[in-house]
């Protein structure tokens, strides 16, 4: 299950990331050293289901990240950060707005 | 005068009783800073000014108001955890100017309890790594040897508490971020159950995995830093809304202890590290528990899931850095470019291995392969988990695999940084409590740690479990070198 540079490449791309030639390189060997070690899941799933038996509940994904379920909270209004407070850490603002370069028309490899 | 007291409990107990001031407990604490830091880099920043401003409004209270029960105990704060106007960089270039405009429940509960925040302490870019080698400023260094790694990624908190810069530190737990740096600097570390401490205004890496727990020198300090900072936060949906049990390191400990004496002999566990577990057992078993032998999961399971699961919840965390609303921007002609610019210069090496790690184990193809299947896994270890705290109250493992490695041992191998956290990682997959005790020195005098574990919820065993072992000890714990 190893990676290859077009892989690796296109991950970047989905996550914004602009790694040079020699640091995809890096990442496309080390990224598959650790998925090599990650395949051990497949043999562990196996034997989860090999233990629990057929058509048994054993390998059902966890749902809750904590012990119980997490609590839902009731549906209301909370306040949040006024606007001016929320922009104020911003790099480049216009009042109370952040300001961004186009989006469109602005950037020959945009996407 | 007397010495200035270095327990957290003694020092608040002092300054409740008027016999020491919060202002000269502070000073004392930053002059170790100031000696101390230059070498360690454990702190990222030092807020003085804020520090002196709660020490003094401490000792200007009224004769007959009470104060809380940390009152005027220097604490340090790991650099994830949001301070309301200080520096709170997650040892990233992409957060380098950032200052929060809100404090974290866990700041707010500490203030109220009269503790006093003397700063920010170093940790991996993110909390993603093992040694704090990965922190955008520069390795902490282990204070019992500088040419060590204190471990991490809260290793600038485990640092400063071994040091004796303060008695007691926050740090974050992910797969062991508190546990492995005190077992490396030989300090109590605690892990609360998921859901035990509110995650609000901690940074988040891996949000099913982060949890917000504490470091200290002794037990009944860790006791204090955990009750100040335990219990429902309405603010933390994941918070969970039930009653803390109290703690308490003088309890004594008669229940089973489930020792998996197999894993002593997994690869790469130093004799030292087996010999202290060993050694444990012992001391449990002569403070009147019942030792009895487990089966646990194969850690490299827990591993290869872990390490899917937190890099993909990271992945979808860290999105958020896109030079828009705060932190760094690197300027370019469009959005998508400015995008890419900014994350390229913003994220350090190892979070962008991660970030590309996650991304793929989510994406279309793999999914079900990778997140599914580490997902399923997780599952299975949870089950295994409560299966065995059926028949055992605790269970007693190695922290880390080894103790502290060299600077730059393991920086060029990924994997091999991964699997520091071999015996961590359960507890954090399981969403239960543990504790790192320390458990005395090798022959190279590098501090060994061992761990317990215990059910959800109870994080009072593994205190009194670390009492019976503190009792049960042949020679006062050790400080390095020149720490208070």
């Amino acid at each position: 299950m190893s990676i290859s540079r077009a892989d690796v490449e296109h991950v970047a791309r989905l996550a914004h990331l602009d790694p040079d030639p020699g640091t995809l390189e890096r990442m496309t060997r080390e990224l598959g050293a650790i998925l090599d070690y990650m395949a051990r899941l497949a043999d562990a799933e196996a034997e989860v289901e090999a233990e629990a038996g057929e058509g048994a509940s054993a390998a059902e994904a966890t749902v809750a990240a904590g012990p119980e379920a997490t609590p839902l909270r009731e549906d209301t209004m909370r306040p949040g950060l006024p606007p001016g407070r929320a922009t104020e850490a911003a790099p480049n603002v216009a009042g109370d707005l952040f300001r961004v370069p186009p989006a469109i028309g602005g950037d020959a490899q945009g996407g | 005068m007397s010495a200035i007291p270095s327990g957290a409990a003694a020092i608040a107990e002092a300054v409740r009783a008027g016999r020491r001031s919060a202002g000269e407990i502070l000073e004392e604490s930053l002059r170790s800073i100031d000696r101390n830091n230059k070498n360690l880099n454990a702190f990222l920043h030092v807020d003085s000014e804020g520090a002196h401003r709660q020490a003094a409004a401490l000792d200007a209270r009224e004769k007959n108001q009470a104060l809380g029960p940390l009152a005027g105990v220097p604490v340090a704060v790991k650099d994830n955890i949001a301070t309301a106007g200080v520096p709170t960089t997650a040892a990233s270039r992409m957060l380098e100017t950032y200052r929060p405009p809100y404090d974290a429940t866990v700041i707010e509960r500490l203030r109220d309890a009269g503790a006093v925040l003397v700063g920010k302490t170093n940790l991996d870019e993110f909390s993603m790594g093992s040694s704090t080698e990965n922190s955008a400023f520069g390795p902490t260094r282990n204070p019992w040897h500088p040419e060590r790694v204190p471990g991490g990624s809260s290793g600038g908190s485990a640092a400063a508490v071994a040091a004796g810069l303060v008695p007691l530190a926050l740090g974050s737990d992910t797969g062991g971020s508190i546990r492995q740096p005190a077992s490396f600097c030989g300090v109590y570390g605690l892990l609360p159950t998921y859901g035990r401490v509110s995650r609000y205004g901690l940074i988040a890496f891996a949000s099913s995995l982060d949890q917000i727990g504490g470091f200290s020198r002794d037990l009944d300090g860790l006791g204090l830093l955990y009750a100040a900072i335990a219990g429902h936060d309405p603010r933390d949906s994941t918070s969970a809304p039930r009653p803390v049990e109290p703690v308490d390191p003088e309890r004594p400990m008669t229940g089973r202890v489930g020792l998996a004496a197999s894993l002593l002999d997994w690869p790469g566990v130093e004799p030292r590290v087996a010999a202290a577990v060993r050694e444990a057992a012992e001391g449990l078993a002569a403070g009147g528990a019942t030792v009895v032998n487990i089966e646990l999961p194969e850690p490299s399971t827990g591993i290869a899931a872990y390490y899917v699961l937190a890099t993909a919840e990271a992945s979808s965390n860290l999105a958020r850095y896109d030079g828009v609303r705060y932190g760094l921007r690197v300027a370019a002609e469009g959005l998508e470019s400015m995008y890419r610019a900014t994350r390229s210069a913003g994220f350090g090496a190892e979070v962008q291995r991660r970030i590309l790690l996650g991304t793929y184990a989510l994406s279309a193809g793999y999914h079900d392969a990778y997140y599914g299947r580490a997902q399923r896994v997780r599952r299975w270890i949870r089950g295994r988990m409560d299966r065995v705290f059926d028949s055992v109250d605790l269970v007693l493992l190695p922290t880390a695999p080894t103790t502290a490695f060299r600077l730059g041992e393991k920086t060029a191998d990924p994997l091999a940084m991964y699997l520091a956290d071999a015996f961590t990682v359960t507890a954090n997959l399981a969403g239960i409590p543990a504790l790192n005790v320390p458990a005395g020195t090798d022959a190279e005098g590098l501090p060994v740690g061992v761990q317990l574990l215990a059910p959800a919820w109870r994080e009072d065993r593994l205190l009194s479990a670390a009492g019976v072992l503190d009792r049960g000890r042949t020679a006062p714990l050790a400080w390095p070198e020149g720490a208070r």
